[in-house]
C-alpha cells in the first residue's frame, strides 16, 4: 500500500463521478438505472485495475498452464493507492443511498469530497454511511473539550491495540509463519493464535485511532469492532468484526440479493456470494477468497443446524461456544495470513501431524511482554462486555484514577511498545 | 475563552506536567537500576563498556561470542582477553559499543568477527534491530548519537523521552536487579549449545542480497577511528561444508586493502569444515570446535604480530 501525490487523482476522479452521477440520478428519473449500473463500474475501474490487474492475468496464466497452453500475458508492478478499497466501496454506498431514495444527492462538491476523503478514515476506514457522516461534516463543529478528552481515551487505548499488543504478538507469529517449513505443529498453533490477537489488535487499533482523532474534531464515525473474540457464533462474530464493512455487505449485497426472505438454498447462496465479495475484497490473492468462502460455509452451518440465533445461552454453553468460535476464526485467518493457499493447507497439516508439546520459545523479554500486554487487553474487553458500568478506570468519576489510568498505559506504549512506525495490516487493502 | 474551556487547559497543562515528571523520573531510576545491576545480560554488556580492561577485545554476533574462547588467546598470546560478543547483533552494535569502550580503556588487539547478515548484506531489516539497546546511551556519545540518524526521522523525538531509552528493555533491567544468575560465560565466551538443531546443515541463506551501505559505512567508521589506537583485525569464521567463498565478503576485503588492515578469512578452512563433530549448525561452532578454531586464529594473530615487529 502506497501512497504519492498522483493517487490524490484517483481519488478525485471517484468523487466527481459519483458526485455527478447521483446528481443524474436524481434529475434524469427515466435513466436513473444504467447511470447507477455505469457510475458502479467507472467507479469500480481504478480499484479493479490496481488492486486486482495482476491477479487477475496470474490467475488466467494459472488456468492456461493447467491445460498446457503456455501463453505469456504481460503484467506490470502496480503500486496499490491507499485507502482505495475503502473509498470505493463508501462512494458506491453513497451512489447505491440515493438511486433507492435513502438519501437526496449532495450539492455542495467540497461537502461530498471532505466526506469521503475525511482523513482520518480514509487509509483503512470505517467506511462510513453517508447519512450518518455528512451532516455531521456540513455543521462544521466547533470546539468542544468533552470530545477533545473522549477523543483521546479512544486513540490511547487504539495506540495500545497496535504498538503494545499487536505488535509484540506479532514478533512469535511472523517469526513462525515467515519460515513456517522449519517450525513444528505445536509452533504453527501458537503462531495462529498470535496472528489472531494481532489482527484484531492491529484493525481494531487503527479503527479506534481514526475514531478518537475524528472525534477530538468533534466528529463521531461508527464503531468497528464490539469485542469479537467474545463472540459466542460466527454469525455473531460478524455483528462484531468490521462492523462497518460486515453491514456495508450486508446492506449492499446481501440484502439486494434477496437477503433471508428467500428460500433457505438462495439464502446460503447469498451468504456465500457475499463472503466471497468479503473474502476478494481484502486481497487480490487466492487465499482471502478461501478465508471468505470458510466463514460463509461456518455461517450456513450455522444456520443449518440453528445455532445463530440470539437466544440466551447459560454461562457454561457461553464459555463453550466463546472457544469454539475463537477457535474457528484462528483456524480461518491462517489462510488470511498465508502468502499462497498451499502454505495456509501445509501449515494446518503440520498442526495436526507435526504437533509438539515443545514450541518455539522467543526470549523472556518477548514472552512478559506479549503475556503482559494480552492479558490486559483480555481484562479490558472482558469487563466492557460484562461489566460496563463497574469498572471504568478511563471514565471514572474521580480525576486522579482517570490521570493514573491515562499514565499507566501511556507508560506501557512508551516502554514496552513496538514503536519502529510499522505499517497497519489493513493498509495493505 | 469560558470556564469550561479553562478548566480543561489547566487539566490539560497539569496532565502534560505529569507526563514529563514521569518520563523524567521514570528514566532516572532505569538509569540507576541499569548502572547497578550485578546480573543478567545488561550488566555484562554494562561492564563491557564500562569497566572492563582486557588488552585484546573480540567482537562479533553469535559466532563472536561463541566462537573464540578466550583463554586460548590469553595462553597463546600472553595477553588478558575477554570474549565482548552478543548473539544475533553486528556492526552497527559494535561500533556503539566500541565507542563507548574507547573513551576509558584502549585494547592492544581488537578482532571483530564478521557475519555477511549483520555486517555487510541487506538482509532486510532496519538498523534499529541492531541498534536498539544503545538508546540509554543516548545523548551520551555523539557517534552513538549519529548512528540513530538512521532510524525513521521521528526516532531522534522519541529519544527525548527518558523512558523510551528503556523501550523494550524494561524487563531485562528489572531482571538484572531481581536475578541472582550472573550470564555464565568464560570471560565473555559463552559455548553455543546447539539445543535447536541437531544436525549442522548447510548455510546458504546470503545468496542474491544486495550490500548494505549502512553497515558498509560504520565498518569503514570503525576502521577510520580505532584504527590508529589499536591492532585491529578482522576475521571471517568457518561455514560448516562451504564449497565456494561468499562473495559478499568482497567488500570486506576492499575496504580492509584500502586501509591495510589485516584480514584472516577462515570460511572454508579445511582443519574445521568438514569435521561434523565441531558444529552446532551450519555456522556455529561448538566448544570442541570453538577450541579448535580458537587456537588456529590465536597462532596465526601470533605469526601477524611477530612479522609486524
Amino acid at each position: 500500500m502506497n501512497w504519492k501525490p498522483e493517487f490524490g487523482a484517483i481519488l478525485l476522479l471517484v468523487t466527481t463521478i459519483t458526485w455527478i452521477s447521483a446528481k443524474l440520478i436524481k434529475t434524469m428519473n427515466e435513466i436513473r438505472k444504467p447511470i447507477l449500473q455505469i457510475s458502479i463500474i467507472l467507479t469500480l475501474i481504478p480499484l479493479l485495475f490496481f488492486k486486482y490487474f495482476t491477479f487477475i492475468t496470474k490467475s488466467i496464466s494459472g488456468s492456461l498452464e493447467l491445460v498446457h497452453l503456455d501463453f505469456e500475458i504481460p503484467s506490470f508492478s502496480i503500486l496499490l493507492p491507499i485507502g482505495i478499497s475503502f473509498f470505493t466501496f463508501q462512494s458506491i454506498g453513497y451512489i447505491i443511498d440515493v438511486y433507492y431514495k435513502r438519501i437526496e444527492p449532495e450539492s455542495n462538491f467540497f461537502d461530498y469530497a471532505l466526506f469521503l476523503g475525511f482523513f482520518p478514515q480514509i487509509a483503512s476506514g470505517p467506511i462510513s454511511r453517508t447519512n450518518y457522516l455528512l451532516p455531521q461534516l456540513k455543521k462544521c463543529p466547533k470546539f468542544n473539550p468533552d470530545n477533545i478528552t473522549a477523543g483521546f481515551k479512544i486513540f490511547l487505548w487504539g495506540t495500545f491495540l497496535k504498538v503494545v499488543v499487536a505488535d509484540r504478538v506479532a514478533m512469535y507469529a511472523d517469526t513462525v509463519f515467515n519460515s513456517y517449513n522449519h517450525h513444528n505443529g505445536g509452533s504453527l498453533l501458537l503462531a495462529s493464535f498470535a496472528y489472531t490477537i494481532q489482527i484484531y489488535g492491529d484493525f481494531a487499533g487503527y479503527s479506534l485511532m481514526a475514531i478518537g482523532s475524528a472525534k477530538m474534531m468533534g466528529i463521531d464515525l461508527i464503531n468497528n469492532f464490539e469485542r469479537p473474540y467474545f463472540a459466542t457464533s460466527i454469525t455473531d462474530f460478524w455483528r462484531r468484526w468490521h462492523i462497518s464493512l460486515s453491514t456495508w455487505l450486508r446492506d449492499y449485497i446481501y440484502i439486494p440479493l434477496g437477503g433471508s426472505r428467500v428460500s433457505k438454498s438462495r439464502n446460503y447462496y447469498n451468504i456465500i456470494i457475499t463472503f466471497l465479495i468479503s473474502g476478494i475484497w481484502h486481497g487480490a490473492n487466492w487465499t482471502f477468497v478461501v478465508w471468505g468462502g470458510m466463514h460463509g460455509i461456518f455461517q450456513i452451518i450455522e444456520k443449518a443446524i440453528g445455532i445463530n440465533n440470539r437466544k440466551s445461552i447459560g454461562s457454561f454453553e457461553r464459555i463453550g461456544r466463546i472457544i469454539i468460535t475463537f477457535m474457528t476464526v484462528s483456524f480461518a485467518w491462517i489462510f488470511f495470513r498465508a502468502n499462497t493457499v498451499v502454505d495456509g493447507i501445509n501449515i494446518i497439516i503440520k498442526i495436526f501431524t507435526e504437533f509438539s508439546l515443545s514450541p518455539f520459545k522467543p526470549s523472556n523479554s518477548v514472552i512478559i511482554y506479549i503475556l503482559l500486554s494480552t492479558t490486559i487487553l483480555f481484562l479490558k474487553d472482558y469487563i466492557d462486555e460484562y461489566y460496563p458500568e463497574r469498572f471504568s478506570f478511563f471514565n471514572h468519576k474521580f480525576l486522579s484514577i482517570r490521570f493514573v489510568s491515562y499514565i499507566f498505559i501511556l507508560f506501557l506504549i512508551i516502554s514496552i511498545g513496538v514503536l519502529d512506525a510499522g505499517q497497519f495490516i489493513y493498509l495493505q487493502f | 475563552m469560558n470556564k469550561q474551556h479553562k478548566i480543561f487547559f489547566i487539566k490539560l497543562a497539569v496532565f502534560i506536567l505529569m507526563c514529563i515528571g514521569i518520563d523524567f523520573f521514570a528514566g532516572k531510576l532505569l538509569i540507576s537500576l541499569h548502572m547497578s545491576s550485578d546480573y543478567g545480560e545488561s550488566a555484562h554488556y554494562r561492564d563491557i563498556m564500562f569497566k572492563e580492561e582486557a588488552e585484546l577485545m573480540i567482537f562479533g554476533c553469535s559466532r563472536g561470542q561463541g566462537n573464540y574462547v578466550s583463554q586460548i588467546f590469553e595462553d597463546s598470546l600472553k595477553l588478558t582477553t575477554y570474549n565482548c560478543g552478543h548473539g544475533g547483533l553486528g556492526i552497527l552494535f559494535e561500533y556503539g559499543i566500541l565507542q563507548k569502550i574507547f573513551e576509558r580503556h584502549t585494547p592492544k588487539v581488537t578482532i571483530i568477527d564478521i557475519f555477511s547478515p549483520y555486517d555487510i548484506i541487506d538482509n532486510g531489516e532496519t538498523p534499529s534491530k541492531y541498534i536498539s539497546s544503545l538508546k540509554p546511551l543516548y545523548g551520551s556519545n555523539a557517534k552513538i548519537d549519529e548512528l540513530f540518524s538512521h532510524e525513521d526521522k521521528t526516532e531522534s523525538i522519541k529519544l527525548n523521552s527518558s523512558l523510551y531509552r528503556f523501550n523494550s528493555e524494561i524487563f531485562r533491567t528489572i531482571y538484572g536487579i531481581i536475578s541472582s544468575e550472573k550470564l555464565q560465560s568464560k570471560k565473555g565466551f559463552i559455548p553455543f549449545t546447539a539445543e535447536r538443531t541437531k544436525v549442522p546443515h548447510k548455510w546458504d541463506d546470503e545468496n542474491s542480497k544486495q550490500i548494505d551501505p549502512i553497515k558498509m559505512k560504520y565498518l569503514e567508521q570503525t576502521i577510520i577511528d580505532f584504527k590508529d589506537s589499536t591492532k585491529l583485525i578482522f576475521v571471517i569464521s568457518p561455514y560448516y561444508k562451504l564449497d565456494k567463498k561468499k562473495p559478499s565478503y568482497e567488500a570486506v576485503y576492499s575496504l580492509c586493502h584500502k586501509y591495510d588492515i589485516p584480514l584472516l578469512d577462515y570460511q572454508g578452512h579445511n582443519e574445521i569444515i568438514n569435521v561434523e563433530e565441531y558444529w552446532g549448525d551450519g555456522v556455529h561452532l561448538k566448544e570442541v570446535g570453538a577450541k579448535a578454531f580458537s587456537s588456529i586464529v590465536a597462532k596465526d594473530i601470533k605469526h601477524l604480530c611477530n612479522n609486524k615487529h
